[in-house]
């Protein structure tokens, strides 16, 4: 019982160790998306310079992360969910302050959740997963539903927060899925 | 060489299919019951209705060849997916293009082919999409689009569906990697047991010699 525990430890190590390249990768979308977002909109140096600040500490820790990784020397499972966490907040702040667009629901960064929250599925076990997602969209229902313009049912946006939240669901489900095939998989198990 | 990679191409079909397949009914299932809640025009309601019931049905076909363990062919599987993507497209262009929110069923499907198919697959099945959907919000859009600020709005969506993909894909390779190593481990573990036990029955033969 305590061998198969520990099996089934260093199998999550690995996970962690074979998988945070795909961190790394999502993290390159939502670096390079803000990117995009800041430079666009600016229109005087003040509005590049304070965004930067926070893009720039975003691009070195990634650059850090992504060393790291080529030297073979990976993050712990602790440090990734916290570069995650600070991902999904980097973005929840875009939306909350209204860059590239209004606050709330009618912000469009929220696309970029998707590929962070695949990346987190696809690492981490089925219970981890559903409560990053779980909070993730609690925090992004609030924020939709209290930042204006807010939800307006005559307008029908309670329809498109639902598919949002659902899609944002199942992309996380489909993860931790396809997780669990491979981990089957590497055991020789059938699905 | 390309047996080797035609072998894998179709392992991972037997192991990651499944996921394509749930990813296809989450689309069916929601799309479904979104499209009847609050409809408006009934055109558009037929349309989506008949064409998420072909996707069901096609789906269904291939759910139960997989719980009968049964491989479907590689090709039936690649033309689900693009029918997924036409499918798709065709509502949001009919929607209103950049206007809608069913350009959001994309996310499943793209992530459903990139876990599952080859990267040079996904590359280019990621590219149609992406035109695709560009080419509908130019021209379908309703109102038309402008370039005041809707072009950075398609941009984020395209981006994050690069990066869906980019990350399934991502994934599959280093998965293939670490199942390549794990076996080339158990290969050499095996030759050197095998090694090793060979060893035996000749030191065992040389002792009944004395």
């Amino acid at each position: 019982m305590t061998e198969m525990s520990k099996e089934e430890k260093t199998e999550a190590l690995q996970d962690v160790f074979y998988g945070q390249i795909v961190f790394i990768w999502a993290r390159w979308i939502v670096i390079f998306s803000t990117l995009f977002l800041v430079l666009r909109n600016a229109q005087n140096v003040a509005d590049i310079q304070i965004p930067m600040i926070p893009i720039g500490l975003l691009i070195v820790a990634n650059f850090y992360l992504h060393g790291r990784f080529v030297m073979r020397q990976p993050a712990n499972p602790i440090l990734l969910t916290i570069a995650t966490t600070i991902d999904f907040i980097f973005i929840t702040l875009v939306i909350v302050l209204g860059a590239g667009g209004g606050t709330g629901i009618d912000n469009p960064f929220f696309v970029l959740y998707f590929p962070v929250m695949l990346a987190y599925s696809l690492v981490f076990p089925r219970r981890r997963t559903l409560v990053m997602a779980f909070l993730l969209i609690v925090v992004y229902f609030l924020i939709c539903l209290l930042l204006p313009p807010r939800i307006s049912i005559a307008d029908g946006d309670e329809k498109v927060l639902a598919v949002r939240i659902v899609m944002l669901l199942v992309t996380a489900l489909l993860g931790t899925m396809y997780w669990r095939i491979q981990r089957m998989r590497r055991r020789g198990k059938d699905t | 060489m390309g047996k080797l990679v035609d072998e894998t191409v179709e392992d991972d079909l037997r192991y990651g299919l499944i996921v394509i397949i749930w990813a296809r009914w989450s689309i069916v299932i929601f799309a479904f019951i979104l499209r009847l809640y609050r409809a408006t025009e009934i055109p558009i309601l037929v349309i989506t209705i008949i064409g998420l019931l072909a996707v069901a049905l096609i789906n269904f076909a291939l759910h139960v060849r997989i719980l009968s363990k049964q491989a479907p062919k590689i090709r039936w599987v690649y033309l689900a997916s693009i029918a997924d993507m036409c499918l798709i497209s065709l509502i949001t262009g009919l929607e209103g293009g950049l206007n809608t929110h069913i350009f959001l069923y994309y996310y499943p499907a793209v992530l459903g082919f990139a876990l599952v198919f080859p990267g040079k697959i996904t590359t280019w099945l990621t590219i149609g999409v992406m035109v695709l959907y560009s080419g509908i919000c130019l021209l379908f859009s309703e109102p038309a689009m402008k370039f005041d600020g809707d072009e950075a709005i398609l941009i984020f969506r395209l981006m994050s569906l690069l990066g869906v993909a980019v990350v399934g894909n991502r994934y599959r390779f280093v998965e293939g990697q670490r199942r390549a190593k794990a076996a080339e481990t158990r290969q050499s573990l095996q030759m050197e047991l095998k090694r090793r036990s060979q060893k035996i029955p000749s030191r065992s033969k040389g002792g009944s010699s004395l």
